[in-house]
């Protein structure tokens, strides 16, 4: 018999549903599939302490029903979405990791300009792929506008912000971020494109405009193939969930999209060590940056 | 396909790095060892991102066509070409060892290094004779090397013997011969490696002893602890951990009273080692000593951990600890100033069985911190029995803290007195944390007196929402005859969460009551679909063949889950004449309901069942169609058991 307060959420009586060894395959083989996200063995926890919810909320017996539910309920593009954000983290903020973003401002960005300005071409594109709740995104637009000032509506630029979760991408294309994301922004920064909102801040209207949100899936090789051609990509702590086969196919995405001389930008904690090399590494203080040469 | 090729070579003839990548992608998808020539000639293409493509579409492909196309690339002057097939051969050697046993001849040395690293990683018996001669007759030290970290890799006993020959090579190749050895780890490797260990220098010895500590083999002890009084400390520390690894903790103390004073000192020693394995092997060999001395240092060791990074080794600690016996240190330390060492000790009496454990508990209980108390609980609610009600009701009475009260809760429970869970435990049903409610409820059905279940029956018309619900819930749990009439009338709840609880409760009463059954059918049209679905999931579990017709009513409920439950738990029934009732659910419009409908049909069998799903092996869902394709596969395999 089920426990009594079975459908109640008090913390401690939340009796949690334990998935068997066939489920766990079925749900990882399929989450695989549609994310390419990856839940090794060990980390069965991971579904069962962050799914049982669901299955209490959805009235479930067990996790074979629920990958019923995915796959066949008229609810399942709610479902799936819930469930890509029950097993990912969209944990980011603004400037995240100075060091490497200050490569990025002082030497990436400024050689990648100055070799387009020599090329008589205004013209610039920046991937931001797994861009979560859009602190990303913005930070590299502030980036821009503080490198090219008055200059900037000259310009010819657009960021592609793509994520798979639509919840993420919601937040993002509003704008609207607590103290708590900007915690490691210089205070001139904030003055200068926030605009105060109660306790909040809302991100000004000349950076919403650089940048494109899209919904996307990594894993989906043929789709990444419409994102237009960068000049640099930024994937940081997205690699993480995928497993090597999958990083390697992903990465060799972002080379595919990379123009020649093009830079790529990933988590400080990654590696690309048995995943390709193809990249150039170069080494700067702070950061490594991976070249795709001509 | 002829379209395809020539596109494959357009785009790998192309000066364009993107194309040629492009071409490498097609040519592992269509995978024809028609390209592998085409493809081969880009690995010398000067661009990392087109190599890399190339390799991954010859990995795809593999087989011996790539096998003999990349061969002469070994050869390359371009150490990136040569790694790319390397990394290759690698994946494809075994295809024909034969042809890569050539390389082992080849007056190059370096080919023949390469050589022998590729058949390594064959995994292939035919790779070990031409290994083993490399290994001993080669005038490279290198290729030695690399022939006895293939032998390793590869894992026969049948390498054994030369292996251990190598050893009086140069320690270069000692190194990589140990490790093979343990890889094997067969008793021929073992006794290799004991020969080795008297005649070998320091460092040597060192990684011998390492190797046996991680094979386990107890013939090795003797020889090891002889070696103990000839040795360095550094390496007597690690024969220590190697023996203790072997023996295992327990045994230790099996080698008697003076194998292990000769042992003690270096035992001691150990525990300085830098090396926190060393060190563990150590204080589990001192645990076997017993004494106050091995219980104070061993603690020391335990307490001066943090349990945030060392969790794990601390657990190891207090098991050993716990081993040892109850200590009077023991008391000490629970009645001590340090908190956090009083938690220890309490965390190590939780795992023994001494007397004086509980009368100590309850001594110091009172004048302890909150955290402490409640690891303190744990234990005695485990050891007490009758006689301790007045600590306990205490407990009760003065304390506030949940955690605290569920364990004392817990204890009557067990205790199964009727008058004081009535007296103590019935007003905590009261209590503002539905946790501990829910304990107060468990101590009330385990006690299973009639008198509580009386007053349980009361409860049930309370007016209060969660009250009835637990009533029902202990009522259903209790399961006597007379709480049916009470139950029935929770179906009629006006809370939807109590009926769905009444439902519940009825399923202790449907397998012998036909009538308790037949009060199911109300639930069935309940406007709530988790009633309704508990419901079906009560008479699932109901063997009286009437359930069947109920569930077969419930079959055209509006919501596609409760249908496909439904279906579910008739096709768990195995009526035969159902059949035709659960085809209809085949044309429901939920591919759920109907996947469902397929798997109870094959849960049926017989000819019937089959009629019915055939058509389905061609649905233009695939889903529907894998379904149907496994149930007709496991329809086949009863058929093949019936033979
Ligand atoms: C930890 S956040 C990283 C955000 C940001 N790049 C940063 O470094 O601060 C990871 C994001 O990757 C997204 N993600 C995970 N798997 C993905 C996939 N297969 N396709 C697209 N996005 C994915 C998650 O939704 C999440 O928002």
């Amino acid at each position: 018999m089920p426990s009594l307060f079975a459908n109640k959420s008090a913390p401690l009586l939340n009796k949690s549903f334990t998935v068997s060894d066939d489920e766990f395959k079925q749900l990882h083989d399929f989450i695989y599939k549609e994310s390419g996200i990856f839940i090794a063995e060990n980390r069965k926890y991971l579904i069962e302490n962050r799914l049982s919810n669901r299955l209490k909320e959805l009235n479930l017996k067990n996790f074979g029903e629920y990958y019923y539910y995915l796959r066949f309920d008229a609810r399942k593009k709610e479902e799936m979405a819930k469930l890509f954000e029950s097993i990912t983290t969209n944990e980011t903020s603004f400037y995240r990791n100075p060091p490497q973003l200050q490569v990025f401002q002082d030497v990436i960005l400024k050689k990648t300009l100055d070799k387009l300005r020599s090329a008589r071409t205004k013209t610039l594109r920046i991937w931001s792929a797994g861009c979560s709740t859009g602190e990303e995104p913005y930070t590299l637009a502030i980036m821009l506008h503080e490198v090219l000032r008055a200059e900037i509506g000259t310009w010819d630029i657009k960021i592609n912000a793509m994520d798979l979760s639509l919840a993420v991408l919601g937040s993002a294309r509003h704008g609207l971020y607590t103290e708590y994301a900007l915690r490691t922004t210089p205070k001139e920064i904030i003055n200068k494109y926030f605009v105060p909102k109660g306790s909040q801040f809302e991100i000004k209207p000349e950076l919403k405009h650089l940048i494109h949100f899209m919904q996307g899936n990594l894993s989906d090789r043929l789709s990444l193939k419409r994102v237009e051609r960068s000049h640099i990509v930024f994937c940081r702590n997205v690699i993480i969930y995928f497993d090597d086969e999958m990083k390697k196919q992903v990465i060799s995405s972002f080379y595919d999209n990379l123009l020649p001389g093009g830079y790529m930008f990933i988590g400080h904690s990654e590696s690309l060590h048995n995943i390709s090399r193809s990249f150039k590494p170069e080494y700067h203080p702070g950061a490594i940056v991976y070249l795709k040469q001509e | 396909m002829q379209n395809n090729l020539k596109r494959i070579q357009d785009l790998l003839e192309s000066s364009n790095p993107d194309e040629i990548r492009e071409g490498a992608y097609l040519s592992a998808d269509c995978g024809l060892n028609e390209v592998v020539p085409m493809l081969v000639q880009r690995i010398v293409f000067p661009n990392p991102g087109v190599q890399e493509a190339v390799e991954g579409a010859l990995r795809k492909i593999g087989g011996q066509a790539v096998l003999y196309a990349v061969l002469p690339f070994l050869r390359m002057e371009d150490s990136a070409v040569r790694n790319i097939a390397m990394d290759l051969l690698r994946d494809v050697g075994k295809c024909d060892v034969v042809a890569l046993t050539e390389l082992l001849r080849d007056d190059d040395p370096d080919i023949r290094i390469f050589g022998a690293d590729i058949l390594g990683a064959t995994g292939s018996a035919l790779a070990v004779t031409p290994l083993c001669h490399s290994l001993l007759r080669d005038p490279e030290t290198n290729v030695r090397y690399q022939a006895a970290v293939s032998l390793g890799v590869l894992g026969f006993p049948e390498a054994a013997e030369s292996l251990g020959m190598a050893l009086k090579d140069e320690e270069w190749v000692q190194f990589a011969v140990i490790e093979a050895l343990t890889k094997i780890g067969d008793e021929s490797s073992v006794a290799a490696l004991l020969i080795a260990l008297d005649k070998s220098t320091e460092l040597v010895a060192s990684s011998i002893v390492d190797a046996l500590g991680k094979l386990g083999y107890i013939k090795a002890v003797p020889m090891l602890i002889r070696a103990l009084p000839h040795a360095s400390v550094p390496l007597a520390n690690k024969i220590i951990c190697a023996v203790v690894n072997i023996v295992g903790p327990r045994s230790l103390s099996m080698l008697g009273a003076h194998e292990y004073s000769k042992l003690k000192a270096h035992l001691f020693a150990a525990l300085e080692d830098e090396d926190t394995e060393v060190q563990d092997a150590a204080i589990s060999g001192l645990a076997s000593g017993k004494g106050d001395e091995e219980f104070a240092v061993v603690f020391k060791i335990l307490s001066s951990l943090n349990p945030d990074t060392d969790g794990e080794r601390m657990l190891k600690i207090v098991n050993i600890l716990a081993g040892m016996g109850y200590h009077k240190k023991l008391a000490e330390l629970a009645a001590g100033d340090d908190e956090a060492a009083a938690l220890l000790a309490v965390e190590i009496m939780s795992r023994q069985n001494d007397p004086a454990i509980v009368p100590l508990l309850e001594s110091v209980f009172w004048q302890s911190p909150r955290d402490l108390q409640r690891a303190m609980l744990l234990v005695l609610v485990a050891r007490s029995g009758a006689g301790e009600e007045g600590f306990f009701s205490q407990v009760l009475e003065r304390h506030k803290d949940g955690s605290v009260l569920k364990s004392a809760m817990y204890y009557f429970g067990k205790l199964g007195n009727s008058e004081l869970i009535f007296e103590k435990i019935f007003p905590f049903l009261d209590h503002p944390y539905n946790d501990v409610k829910e304990a107060a409820l468990e101590a009330c059905i385990t006690v299973r007196s009639p008198e509580i279940n009386k007053k349980l029956r009361e409860m049930s018309k309370n007016e209060q929402d969660i009250h009835r619900m637990m009533a029902f819930y202990a009522l259903g749990r209790y399961g006597t005859a007379e709480n049916l009439p009470y139950i029935v009338q929770g179906l009629r709840d006006p809370s939807a969460e109590v009926r769905r609880v009444a439902v519940e409760a009825l399923h202790s009463f449907v397998n012998t009551d036909l009538g308790a059954m037949n009060m199911l059918e109300q639930s069935l049209s309940d406007e709530n679909s988790a009633v309704r679905l508990a419901a079906i999931d009560v008479l699932g579990g109901c063997k009286f063949p009437e359930s069947v017709d109920l569930l077969l009513k419930a079959m055209k409920d509006a919501d596609p889950w409760v249908r496909a439950r439904c279906v579910e738990s008739l096709g768990k029934k195995r009526y035969d004449t159902i059949a035709p009732q659960l085809a209809e659910l085949l044309q429901d419009d939920q591919t759920l309901v109907v996947i469902k409908a397929i798997e109870a049909l094959a849960n049926l069998g017989g000819a019937v069942a089959f009629k019915y799903l055939l058509p389905f092996v061609d649905h233009p869902e695939p889903e529907v169609q894998d379904a149907a394709a496994a149930a007709l596969s496991q329809f086949r395999d009863q058929r093949e058991g019936q033979v």
